[in-house]
């Protein structure tokens, strides 16, 4: 999987491409920690180009939601596919995360 | 009157696809590729197969973590057969300490976000997506049987 990270118009945009799984969250968490531990006000996560994800990267994505509440940041996610939103509101996490079907309302979100 | 062969109770499964490899985090994408081929050659869809990668990533990788905790590295296996309707039906082994996964409380996807937990969402996608949901204790390995049918 390839994680890309970029500043746009200071907001911290984490571009996932490709897959999520057990044998590549624990990276993704460790850059993820990267981003969070700059205090950023707002994060981010395209999902666009994401194809697969599981409850190891579930556990990413709530572990940065946690950590980001208690530096007053936030963190939403944008265009997950749907079958990766499937995934997202099967495990009950779209009720606490704030995901956006687009990038613009994701910006504005 | 000629004889009339009965149907037998249980359909007829074809074993499709046999991996056996040390329970380690390394060789998840060994599972996930022979099960996707399989569910990929028998025609399932794209979003059925990543299903199918999905539940069988969650049994994997709880093998890896945990059935074999204070004692020596073993093994994961993992059969997939199909039977005349086309659909798989998969079983995950291991010799590791007996544990039934499908009593495994249910995840409370209502809690905020402070108590919120990821555990236990494995088993649950199974139980959602797949069929015949079952554990047994057999020689001393533990199995998850599931079937996967051609929709969710």
């Amino acid at each position: 999987m390839e994680v890309k990270i970029e500043k746009k118009d200071g907001i911290d945009v984490i571009s996932l491409n490709g897959r999520l799984d057990a044998s590549n969250a624990p990276v993704f968490d460790e850059k993820m920690m990267d981003v969070l531990s700059q205090k950023p006000g707002k994060v981010i996560v395209s999902l666009k180009e994401l194809e697969y994800v599981s409850s190891a990267g579930l556990r990413v994505f709530l572990a940065a939601a946690k950590e980001i509440k208690k530096i007053d940041g936030r963190i939403v996610f944008a265009e997950p596919a749907e079958h990766v939103f499937k995934v997202l509101k099967m495990s009950g996490l779209d009720t606490i995360l704030k995901i956006y079907k687009s990038m613009d309302e994701a910006v504005s979100g | 009157m000629p004889k009339i062969f009965e149907k037998p109770n249980m359909p007829e499964l074809i074993v499709i696809s046999e991996v056996k490899l040390p329970a380690a985090l390394d060789h998840l994408r060994e599972f996930l590729d022979a099960a996707a081929s399989c569910a990929h050659a028998h025609g399932f869809t794209a979003e059925r197969v990543g299903e199918v990668e999905l539940v069988i990533e969650e049994a994997f990788v709880n093998i890896a973590s945990y059935a074999y905790e204070g004692q020596p590295p073993g093994t994961a296996e993992m059969v997939i057969k199909v039977d005349e309707a086309g659909d798989l039906h998969v079983e995950l082994i291991d010799e590791g300490v007996p544990f039934d996964s499908t009593a495994v409380a249910e995840p409370d996807l209502e809690a905020d976000i402070d108590n919120r937990k990821i555990g236990g969402l494995g088993i649950f996608f199974m139980k959602q997506l797949m069929d015949d949901v079952s554990y047994s204790r057999e020689d001393g390995k533990n199995i998850l049987r599931f079937t996967v049918a051609r929709t969710a």
